[in-house]
């Protein structure tokens, strides 16, 4: 049963840029298949893509004849024969006791129970843990066993597939030779193939039977470890460095030793070193093969591109220049004139204006609306609820005794509507300040507060936390709403959670967010930044320069416009 | 060389739920001046800890740490993840942040902050976004921070454990030139083949400090394979120390300890040059 896939492209959401470019490739079944790129290359989404972790934007992948999606649906069928071991999987965990794990990743397969006690005892013992732990609480385990629990529950679906992620990262090497051990172990029993992601070259390509390289979204090579031998550059090329062992058997090859095509054991590696040495193959290197070493600090061409994209909208963008503290006055000041409005068109006046501030700053729509987007679905839900009305009242409209009353939801919506663009107005503030400017200003604002007793530098750090840890809350949900997705084998594009799966998310995610949380801290600490109110000098002065009076002025304008039209 | 570092008896224990717990158990340890120290041990042996302990991070539980006075403030740690300890937006304003805590003079922040990037040969990144940086780029970044300190001692917790071959090769090259300029660097591993970049290993094991003498010794001090100080702790040899056990017992090599790939390459190719 070979993947088929074909001219498969993947966007990222609202940007045009491609994260997988074009792919078209068959990986075969009974085989091992290594995807190897540098980071950012687009492997994590490769494997997303084969396991219907998310939806293709162009092009189809069929298992055999079975097409992974049918229309907007992933295929079930094919779902449950594909099994997944995410990054880190130790910390996918969540449920009261090892047991309930493998009931949560069993449930799609609606087997009876008994059956999953016998799964549970079998795959535990597999992974060489005592079935006794079935009934412990997951987060009693120590780490190494946590993990091998996540890979049980895995296992215990008996897929014929399997992805796996950076499966060694962060293991010592006694613990990756068991992990090697334990895959090698499985492609002899499974009628499917194995498809792997990893940095760790040096223990994969020996068992790989296959390789995908893959370089900005794009597979640039999809060779067998054979051909690699014999043509190594393409590592280099795609900027994932020559393994430790390859590189000595290409060097070996260069002196003139007939070298196999292939990994051998230390023992014949050195019988074969000796028999050619006391044979006289080799011979003084005369030419060396130009090998460049790419230091990462030189940059790829793809990425400076990228960084040329990145430090244009900096540069022309005025409102990244203003100092902070100017662009605190003005929002204010737009908020007073904003709140102060009873008619609908100051606010319309002071929607255009925003939307003009952000095209002017450059900043993405996109990067407003994701934060903005549920607001407006509260907005939706207060207008509707606002208006509704009990009993006989004459009504725009009404069935029996519930009526709608449009004047009083327009007045929500009006309220409502102020709040939600003062919330883009902050939004644009926070995405055109770094949040260090943003603690500077913060300080230096509110500092006549100090007199007061309040905490400033309390507050602002708190702000700048907040505001550092909003994207890492983001990408962390997605990651193990990902988990989830794959666990219970049925979604369809626009998936949903149940009210069962939230558990499942909201556990790991708030242990996980905890846990950077402390490593921050820690690491702050590390930095110096060892208490509050520790005296600190600063790099940024602040200054106030035309532009930024300018930029007030503007502001007060603004306001007293909005105060004309109230 | 003086003594920078010196631990004499340390334990550090936690109370857990079953009792006390102790993470590091009864360590003495000399780190000297300039000295290139690699450590190693298993998943949770306590190497994090004693990290934590030298960088001043992790209150001790018995003994004495003693810092000469002559570094304190500028022993300076890199962690795993550098998402987790890069604080600014901009490269050049994560340098700062280190600078302006230790109250460095606004004057000499530019000058410092920048002559460290050049160091680390992000210079003409200062104004980018971190977020653009590649996983071996941050890593350079927050060497970078360290070197703005201008630390004597840098603690390196696992840096290269989630990045590519290429970046990790970049990473001990600058780790090399920080030890030619006299710094000294303790560098926390996985790898076991890293080890042969350093002259010092350290191994730890529940706690205790089981093995502290060269790389030579640790990987080559017995002629066979299983009883050397690396196999009797439990450790797995990389493939090219193996290859050089074998290539030692089969007369090929005599009296070369090699544990570098690039140091067996260069071994065997002698070899061809003397037929």
């Amino acid at each position: 049963m070979p993947i088929h896939i074909n001219h498969v492209s993947v966007y990222q959401s609202e940007e045009k840029k491609k994260i997988l470019d074009d792919l078209t490739c068959r990986i075969e079944d009974q085989k091992i298949t290594l995807v190897v790129g540098k980071t950012g290359s687009g492997k994590s989404t490769f494997i997303d893509v084969l396991s219907g972790l998310i939806s293709l934007d162009e092009g189809s992948v069929y298992y055999d004849d079975e097409p992974l999606w049918i229309k907007q649906r992933v295929n079930t069928k094919v779902l449950r024969r594909l099994g997944n071991v995410f990054q880190f999987p130790e910390q996918q965990l969540f449920a009261r006791t090892v047991v309930d794990e493998f009931t949560y990743s069993l449930r799609p397969f609606g087997i009876s129970n008994e059956e999953v006690q016998h799964r549970t005892q079998y795959y535990l013992e597999q992974l060489g843990l005592a079935p006794a732990l079935a009934y412990e609480s997951p987060f009693l385990l120590s780490e190494g066993q946590k993990r091998r629990v996540a890979l049980a529950t895995t296992f215990s679906t008996e897929p014929q597939w399997l992805f796996l992620d950076e499966p060694t990262a962060g293991l010592d090497p006694s613990g990756t030779v068991k992990v090697i051990e334990y895959l090698l172990d499985w492609k002899k029993r499974s009628a499917g193939g194995m498809v792997i992601t990893t940095h760790d070259l040096d223990n994969f390509l020996p068992i790989a039977d296959h390789i995908l390289v893959l370089q900005a979204g794009k597979l640039v090579a999809n060779l067998t470890p054979r051909a690699l031998f014999t043509d190594p550059t393409i590592l280099l090329q795609a900027e994932v460095g020559i393994p430790a062992q390859l590189d000595l058997l290409i060097h070996l090859r260069e002196l003139g030793f007939h070298v196999p095509a292939h990994f051998l054991s230390a023992k014949t590696l050195a019988e074969l070193i000796q028999t050619q040495l006391a044979q006289g193959n080799c011979r003084k290197k005369t030419e060396k093969i130009h090998v460049p070493i790419l230091i990462d600090a030189t940059i790829s061409e793809s990425a400076q591109s990228k960084i040329a994209a990145s430090q244009q909208t900096h540069v022309n963008s005025l409102i990244y220049d203003l100092d902070p503290r100017v662009k605190w006055g003005v929002y204010l000041l737009f908020a007073i004139g904003i709140f102060a409005q009873t008619h609908f068109a100051g606010l319309v006046l002071a929607g255009f204006i925003t939307i003009g501030l952000i095209y002017y700053s450059r900043v993405p729509f996109y990067k407003i609306a994701v934060i903005s987007k549920p607001f407006f679905i509260l907005m939706t839900f207060s207008f509707l609820l606002s208006g509704i009305r009990f009993g006989n009242v004459a009504l725009l409209w009404h069935i029996a005794h519930v009526g709608f009353s449009f004047r009083a939801a327009l007045y929500t919506f009006f309220q409502l509507t102020k709040i939600g663009i003062l919330m883009g107005l902050g939004t644009l503030l926070s995405s055109t300040m770094s949040q260090l400017k943003m603690k500077a200003s913060l300080e230096h604002s509110l500092s006549f507060l100090r007199y007061m007793k309040i905490p400033v530098e309390a507050l602002s750090l708190a702000t700048m936390l907040t505001l550092r840890f909003i994207p890492v809350i983001m990408r962390e949900t997605g990651r193990f709403s990902r988990i989830i997705r794959a666990r219970k084998k049925k979604w369809t594009k626009h998936g949903t959670l149940h009210l069962r799966d939230l558990p499942a998310l909201l556990i790991p995610l708030l242990l996980s967010v905890l846990q950077l949380g402390s490593h921050f801290v820690i690491a702050m600490e590390a930095r110096g930044y060892r208490k509050i109110g520790q005296l600190r000098t600063t790099h940024v002065t602040l200054s106030l320069c035309k532009r930024d009076l300018l930029a007030m002025l503007f502001g007060i304008v603004v306001l007293s416009l909005l105060l004309a039209l109230r | 060389m003086q003594e920078l570092l010196v631990l004499h008896h340390v334990t550090v224990a936690y109370t857990t739920m079953d009792g006390i717990k102790p993470v590091i158990r009864d360590l003495s340890l000399k780190i000297k001046e300039g000295e290139a120290i690699a450590l190693i041990g298993q998943n949770g042996c306590g190497k994090s800890t004693l990290a934590h302990i030298l960088s001043g991070l992790t209150p001790i539980s018995r003994g004495t740490l003693k810092i000469n006075p002559s570094i304190q403030n500028n022993i300076q740690i890199v962690f795993q993840n550098p998402d987790a300890q890069i604080i600014g937006d901009t490269v050049y304003e994560d340098v700062c942040f280190g600078l302006e805590n230790y109250c460095v003079d606004p004057k000499d922040i530019p000058i410092r902050a920048l002559r460290a990037l050049s160091a680390v040969g992000l210079r003409s990144a200062a104004n980018r976004p971190v977020e653009f940086l590649s996983g071996g780029q941050k890593q350079l970044l927050c060497i970078a921070d360290a070197l703005a300190l201008d630390a004597q001692v840098i603690i390196f917790d696992e840096v290269t454990a989630m990045l590519d071959p290429l970046s990790r090769k970049a990473i001990l090259q600058m780790v090399n030139h920080l030890l030619n300029r006299g710094k000294t660097v303790l560098w926390i591993t996985q790898l076991l083949e890293e080890v042969g970049h350093f002259a010092r290993v350290l191994a730890l094991q529940s706690g205790e400090l089981v093995f502290d003498g060269t790389p030579e010794d640790f990987f080559f001090s017995d002629h066979i394979p299983e009883n050397t100080p690396c196999s009797k702790l439990g450790f797995v040899p990389p493939f090219s120390v193996q290859l050089a056990h074998q290539l030692l017992q089969l007369g090929v090599l005599s009296d070369e300890r090699p544990i570098l790939m690039t140091a067996l390459k260069d071994a065997v190719e002698k070899q061809c040059q003397s037929i």
